[in-house]
């Protein structure tokens, strides 16, 4: 999941990416990005972010994190 | 046509209160369309002018019969067209309306709703938890509401206000850390109407509102304006799908805070570096830059792929919120999107100034909207008088008066007016940190937070890179503990939306500067950008 998650990111952060990285902080995303982000990975993995869940996500790690528990493989 | 000084506009109706516009449009242009929303994942539901009135009235009716008049009621929830049912049907039906961020953690809505003294709240289903266990408190969800209706009165007449009455309750930061009630009246919301749409012509029919309702911004003259102009309004309920909304509405203008202009650059740029295009749209822009000095525009033509991702029919975008850098205004320009910057405060309804269709000026805010006067102070400040002045913030007369003296609303930006009229702001006088985001965050309130911790000797949070940044002063044993106050951080945001957020520490080993009472001086202190 952690490989998926990072290539998604890739197609949207402009220099590494690991599960430890916090999207607005180490890979300079704005707020606004990461709600787009959010729902790149909504349109991959078929699922529905609720907004109130965006907050939490602050790190690579919390993604995945939040991938592994609602995404049915 | 030339950019100079010419009439104002008189293409929308004067009107003295929402119940007024409301029935104008119902009774001018029943049929046409008012809003447009997606409803699921691939479906576009209409309401017309005609089916809001309807839906209004029997809201309204059912609101009075049920709660009474003179309520303050709390409106709850992410942009919908049911948020806006429920509002219309308090400010209509003698009630004060008070939006609140669903984004909030739920302490900090209960705090509010007990500052604001509301007794009925109408929320989406979504948010209804953060006002569990508030006492005494009488809510109902907005599909209720709707469902409501049935049992409401077609034939309801809608309140007519007198204009000094309060019609609105909105919360902004405050520079003490905690959030102020600004009371808009009736006349403030006319006086707000009636003055911007005489100052800009929308030249379409089609409109997109993504910016909060919470916000006087996203409220008062993205939706409310644009209502009255009779314009169909397509709503974003989530921003995680403003892209494809963008091409469902193909929208002719819409209003923004200056973050969504940036993020839309960076995409644009991001697809024409992926595609290899760079040379080809430097070629494109000198070309019609060429053109446009023969009279000939070609703008929508050469960037079509551009225009693309706004549904292909952008002509306007008004900015407000926060300062927009106006490498921004330049760059649309070129592409054929003009961006039309204004200046907007809670406080005064929101627009007080904004650049015309066609007398503009880069760097401006603007003019200020007739019936509205701006004075600068011998201290160099921005002041305004006139109409759409609030009454003033809910039960704080002490800081009421700080901030309105002798009918001149102080808003601590600093600025000056050049012979045309035109207003430059070059600095605020306040704390306040204003994120392109247009959100207002008290650094005050965040340092509070970091302040209780045994760790902390001084603490200041600015704003740097648009982001929240926090830096300390430690106690002697916590010096160089990073961990320590990565922790701290992480238990600081706990709860709290994503704009309000710390985004970085820094530690530092020396004091702050201060001034010789001992007090952080803050501007000394804060990285120069």
């Amino acid at each position: 999941m952690l490989e998926r998650t990072i290539a998604i990111l890739e197609e949207y952060v402009e220099d590494e990416i690991t599960e430890d990285s916090a999207l607005i902080d180490d890979l300079g995303l704005s707020s606004l990005e990461v709600i787009r982000i959010v729902a790149a990975f909504e349109d991959e993995f078929d699922i529905e972010v609720p907004d109130r869940v965006i907050p939490t996500l602050r790190t690579v790690g919390d993604i995945v994190k939040y991938l592994e528990e609602n995404v049915e493989e | 046509m030339k950019n100079k000084e010419y009439p104002l506009y008189d293409i929308a109706p004067k009107v003295s209160s929402i119940s007024e516009v409301l029935e104008i449009k119902a009774d001018t242009m029943p049929d046409k369309t008012a809003f447009r929303y997606r409803k699921g994942r691939d479906n576009v539901e209409e309401k017309t002018y005609g089916e809001v009135y309807d839906e209004v009235r029997k809201a309204a009716s059912y609101v009075e019969k049920t709660y009474g008049k003179g309520n303050h009621i709390a409106i709850i929830g992410e942009n919908s067209y049911e948020w806006l049912i429920a509002y219309f049907a308090t400010v209509t039906s003698g009630n004060v309306a008070v939006p609140i961020d669903k984004e909030l953690p739920a302490d900090e809505v209960k705090w509010l709703i007990e500052k604001a003294d509301v007794s009925v709240a109408f929320i989406s289903k979504s948010y209804s938890d953060l006002i569990e266990g508030v006492e005494g408190l009488k809510s109902m969800t907005f599909k209720k509401l709707q469902d409501a209706e049935a049992e409401g009165d077609a034939d309801y007449k809608l309140a007519v206000p007198k204009g000094e009455d309060p019609v609105c309750i909105i919360f902004t930061s405050g520079t003490s850390g905690k959030s102020k009630g600004v009371v808009l009246s009736h006349s403030n919301l006319a006086a707000e109407i009636n003055g911007a749409s005489s100052m800009f012509d929308p030249e379409g029919e089609r409109t997109f509102v993504v910016l909060p309702f919470h916000h006087a911004f996203g409220l008062n003259v993205a939706v409310l304006m644009a209502y009255n102009y009779g314009v169909s309004i397509f709503l974003n309920k989530s921003l995680k799908r403003v892209k494809e909304d963008m091409l469902l509405a193909k929208p002719d203008i819409v209003m923004l805070v200056p973050l969504f202009i940036e993020v839309f650059y960076k995409q644009i740029m991001t697809n024409i570096k992926k595609d290899g295009k760079m040379k080809q749209l430097k070629k494109g822009i000198r070309l019609s830059r060429f053109l446009l000095k023969l009279g000939v525009d070609k703008r929508r033509e050469i960037f079509k792929e551009i225009h693309e991702v706004f549904g292909g029919n952008l002509k306007y975008i008004i900015s407000g919120g926060a300062h927009i850098d106006p490498f921004y205004v330049k760059v649309f320009r070129d592409f054929g999107i003009e961006i039309l910057n204004g200046y907007g405060t809670s406080e005064c309804s929101p627009c007080v100034a904004i650049n015309r269709n066609y007398f503009k000026k880069d760097g401006s805010v603007g003019q200020v909207i007739p019936g509205t006067e701006v004075r600068i102070s011998s201290e160099g400040e921005v002041q305004f008088k006139g109409p759409v002045n609030m009454l003033g913030y809910y039960k704080d007369p002490e800081v009421t008066a700080e901030v309105l003296k002798d009918g001149w609303y102080c808003t601590g930006d600093i600025g000056y007016v050049d012979d045309d009229g035109f207003l430059f702001l070059t600095g605020r006088m306040k704390n306040l940190i204003i994120l392109s985001n247009g959100e207002n965050i008290s650094p005050e309130e965040i340092e509070n937070d970091f302040h209780v911790d045994e760790a902390v000797n001084e603490v200041l949070v600015y704003e740097k890179d648009n982001v929240i940044v926090a830096e300390i002063f430690p106690e002697e044993e916590y010096m160089g503990n990073n961990e320590y106050f990565e922790e701290l951080m992480k238990k600081v945001n706990e709860g709290r939306p994503v704009y309000k957020q710390v985004a970085r520490v820094v530690l530092r080993d020396t004091e702050f500067i201060k001034n010789t009472s001992k007090k952080i001086v803050r501007y000394k202190n804060i990285p120069q950008k």
